[in-house]
């Protein structure tokens, strides 16, 4: 169905409030992104979720908006906590499926003629790819420290260091995890897989910052042109896919009890306080641990594989984190809805947390500045680094873009790469690429997504996110 | 594969199946299911699951039947070959599948399934044929 959009601004479009909806879904996008936006699904979804109970101001989706299930693939829903719901398809089965930004002391020559030799140590020590399995074995009691933990357990089992800790989202721990509330299913799967990047977009990146918008902030960020930088994608892998396919169960069912009407199934949910909701709060920030715990040993071996790679000691290199953001995850936060502070239940599927300046969640050295929000592009372009502001705060609930967005499916993108050898062409760019599957390397070419910069725009141009600076991949791992 | 349809989802990948019973759309979905995941069929039986389920109406059977050969897949990393044994009696499912373990050296394995999704998901019989649409996250 073709939606009729209202323009809002140069930046911002609505979809009317009509038929169940309980409030307009709003989609920021540039007048010249409409029409892939509008090609898809999505905007029906963000609208199916204007019609969810408690729903707070608009059902947003962001530029990079694409066709999900449920929930569209960056969108932003927040919900009253009294007559509200929790919904685990508003988090999607990638619980704290997120980004982490690594800065290093190195600069773009110091490891010319040496990338292939760092993307093969990345690989040979990274497990990736379908049906990967960790170095990191887990008697049932560590797994559950990992489940309340998060990279806290990493950090003090010796996978990095404790200031590492204070440049992550919830410090790298989220509260009120149960790990009682997850199922043997999703621990069985947990288990062999924590330290493993993954398949289909899950990537790590060694970049370098190739300009610098802002130099300022991206200085107090400890960043400077052409310095060798590393991105790391993952998330909570089988174990987070299992939580969240347990609780759509429990939700239909609560959703059936509680009297919810669903557009879609998938959006199934509960009341944010009642029992099958708090369950799945529980449940869902042990899986966000598992992620936080994952991304921080990824970290440990990113830093030792630099080591070895360059026979460089760890002064040389001096890999820190810069900071390390979520994009699948549902949180419960202060934000002022009609000039009053209120508590609400923030779910962001593809979204990243973009707070301004000032507020208390963001590290106390970068809290004069804003949040640090990493948005990965594809493989073949840039990433750019983003801070949040304090429009975002009364605009988005303090929330932006998370990524390029797919443009094209899996299986067209197939088709383009038939006959011709990607990992040549990313070569020829400049982008050396070690992959586990063709079939991956296909499905993630750089022509399958948007180009990133257009959605950065985008979110810069609403001044939901200030622009930093931009990065350009020179070698990538892929599961 | 015959008498499935492969559907194009911007992020994800789906299915479109009708067969003549619902042991056999049950059983096709799975074999579709399986060849996303590993497009050459594979032909040793050397592993053996029994599957036993109840759900509270035909669309979770269905999820939950998939979504638990996905997990054997996962955990044991089970590649189904042949056809499942099935019977269902009402929303109960009671199975027999064979396979075997993933060899690296010999199955090329593209993707791997996050889960089976509910959306736009359905069960149904329509002229003396039952049918049913699956979006896998992927």
């Amino acid at each position: 169905m073709q939606e009729k959009l209202k323009k809002i601004n140069d930046f911002l479009f609505e979809i009317p409030k009509t038929g169940k909806m309980n409030v307009p879904a709003r989609i920021y996008a540039t007048e010249n992104m409409l029409p892939d936006i509008l090609r898809d699904n999505a905007p029906e979804q963000a609208r199916n979720v204007a019609c969810l109970p408690g729903i707070v101001n608009y059902s947003f989706a962001m530029p990079d908006m694409h066709w999900g299930y449920g929930f569209p693939i960056g969108g932003v829903a927040a919900f009253d906590m009294e007559d509200g719901v929790i919904s685990p398809g508003g988090v999607g089965y990638d619980i704290n499926c997120g980004v982490r930004l690594l800065r290093t002391d190195l600069s773009r020559k110091d490891i010319q003629g040496k990338i292939t030799h760092i993307v093969d140590r990345l690989f040979s020590s990274i497990p990736s790819g379908v049906g990967s399995t960790g170095p990191v074995k887990l008697s049932p009691a560590e797994e559950n420290k990992v489940l309340k933990d998060g990279a806290h357990w990493a950090v003090a089992n010796g996978y990095g260091y404790k200031e590492d800790l204070d440049k992550i989202e919830e410090t790298g721990r989220m509260p009120g995890a149960v790990p009682d509330y997850v199922s043997d299913h999703a621990l069985k799967r947990g288990k062999a897989q924590l330290g493993t990047l993954g398949s289909g977009n899950h990537f790590v990146e060694v970049g370098y910052v190739e300009q610098v918008f802002d130099e300022k902030i991206a200085a107090r960020l400890g960043l400077f042109k052409d310095q060798v930088t590393v991105i790391v994608h993952t998330g909570s892998r089988g174990l987070g896919h299992q939580i969240c396919d347990d609780f759509i169960k429990v939700m239909l069912a609560a959703a059936n009890k509680y009297g919810i009407y669903l557009p879609d199934r998938q959006l199934c949910c509960a009341p944010v306080t009642s029992p099958e909701g708090q369950r799945y709060l529980g449940a869902m920030a042990a899986g966000v641990n598992f992620a936080f715990c994952n991304r921080q040993l990824i970290t440990h071996w990113t830093r030792e594989a630099f080591m070895r790679a360059l026979g460089a000691g760890p002064k040389t290199v001096n890999m820190q984190v810069v900071y390390e953001v979520a994009h699948n995850i549902a949180k419960i936060e202060e934000h002022k809805v009609n000039g009053k502070n209120k508590k609400l239940c923030v779910h962001r599927k593809g979204a990243t947390r973009a707070f301004g300046p000032g507020h208390p969640a963001v590290p106390e050295s970068y809290r004069d500045i804003g949040q640090p929000v990493l948005i990965p592009g594809d493989m073949g372009r840039y990433s750019y680094v983003l801070v949040g502001t304090e429009n975002a705060m009364r605009e988005t609930f303090g929330s932006t873009c998370h990524g390029a967005g797919r443009l094209m499916s899996r299986k067209k993108a197939k088709k383009n790469a038939q006959g011709r050898s990607l990992f040549k062409e990313l070569q020829d760019k400049g982008v050396y690429v070690k992959a586990s599957s063709k079939a991956t390397m296909a499905e993630e070419m750089p022509e399958a997504y948007k180009n990133v910069a257009n959605v950065v725009d985008a979110v810069a141009g609403a001044g939901i996110s200030k622009i930093v600076a931009r990065l350009k991949p020179m070698g990538v791992i892929k599961g | 594969m015959k008498n499935v349809t492969f559907l194009d989802h911007t992020a994800d990948t789906g299915i479109l199946v009708h067969e003549d019973s619902l042991e056999s759309l049950f059983s096709t979905s799975a074999k579709a299911m399986f060849h996303i995941i590993c497009p050459r069929e594979n032909h040793n039986n050397t592993v053996q699951h029994s599957i036993t389920m109840t759900a509270p109406d035909i669309e979770q059977l269905m999820v939950n039947w998939l979504s638990e050969l996905n997990f054997l897949f996962q955990t044991e990393q089970f590649l189904l070959s042949g056809i499942p044994e099935i019977t269902i009696d009402g929303l109960s499912l009671q199975a027999r599948v064979s396979g075997e373990k993933v060899d690296f050296n010999k199955h090329d394995i593209e993707v791997e399934i996050k889960a089976v999704t509910y959306y736009k998901l359905y069960v149904k019989k329509t002229d003396n044929k039952w049918g049913t649409q699956i979006i896998f996250d992927i």
